[in-house]
């Protein structure tokens, strides 16, 4: 019964990580501009990883793996350096984007980077 | 209190190398005797007398805060993946961040980038201005009140000592 149920939840978390790795694939391809497909990017590779990290630290643990230790904790390890490096990536990508003036939408309201909003 | 957040990790740490034991359980031992132990030390450092013990769930809920609304990111961008046509209202946001030391500034540029329809771009004016991508920014006040919410956590649950 409980191995049914950890069957389940590994399922869930690999189609839950598929899903959002899918989605920030797709979003690359049909976003309009650089700065939307940074936010595709980003968040759901962070998501997407995390949860295909997780289903794989349950089917280690269920399976009774002499090293689960060590696999859950390399899975720990691979999330944390995801949430730290991930968005790192992206913002360096952006302002290099930035100072290239890249192209932008055209359905962008306002840029206020060389011209600030008085509070 | 991520610093003393990192004192315990270190304690349990110290703790499986005492026993030479290196498994999950001597680490949760190890991670709660030193719980205790900064609990105990750290209470007479406050005045309100609430020191790392109870401070550490505001950690904690930081932590599912956080996950939550990670999630409704990835839900807000997949929305606007999958359906045909777009509905955003993308803006370029100066977002003050003036008084923040560089670390609070890139936790904050981090948390940024995880959370829904914001992405940290740059950082302007000698590190006093963020300037975010905002997705839907069609009102201005209601998307920097956001981020106002989301510094205000980060402050007072993660960096609040």
């Amino acid at each position: 019964m409980l191995n049914i149920i950890l069957d389940i939840l590994v399922i869930a978390f690999l189609i839950f990580g598929i899903f959002f790795m899918f989605v920030a694939a797709f979003g690359l391809l049909r976003l309009p501009d650089v700065y939307h497909r940074m936010h595709a990017a980003t968040k759901g590779v962070t998501l997407g990883i995390s949860g295909l990290m997780i289903a794989a630290a349950i089917h280690h643990a269920q399976a009774h793996d002499a090293n689960v230790v060590n696999i859950i904790s390399n899975v720990v390890l691979v999330i944390m350096f995801q949430f730290i490096a991930n968005p790192v990536g992206s913002h360096l990508l952006a302002k290099a984007a930035k100072l290239d003036n890249a192209p932008t939408w055209e359905g962008q309201i306002a840029d206020e980077e060389h011209n600030p909003v008085s509070e | 209190m991520l610093a003393y957040f990192l004192i315990n990790v270190l304690l349990a740490v110290l703790w499986m190398c005492m026993w030479g034991l290196f498994d999950i359980w001597t680490m949760l031992a190890g991670f709660f005797f030193g719980y205790l132990l900064l609990g105990a030390v750290s209470r007479t450092w406050y005045p309100d007398g609430k020191g790392y013990g109870s401070k550490l769930f505001n950690l904690i809920s930081f932590g599912f805060y956080f996950i939550r609304i990670l999630i409704q990111a990835n839900l807000t961008v997949a929305k606007e993946v999958v359906t045909p046509r777009f509905n955003m209202t993308p803006r370029f946001v100066r977002y003050p961040v003036k008084g923040m030391t560089p670390l609070q500034i890139t936790s904050l540029a981090n948390a940024i980038t995880l959370t829904p329809g914001t992405l940290s771009v740059d950082v302007l004016d000698n590190d006093e201005v963020l300037l975010v991508h905002c997705m839907y920014a069609d009102d201005r006040e209601s998307a920097i009140k956001e981020l106002d919410e989301l510094r205000d956590r980060l402050m007072t649950e993660v960096f609040g000592c």
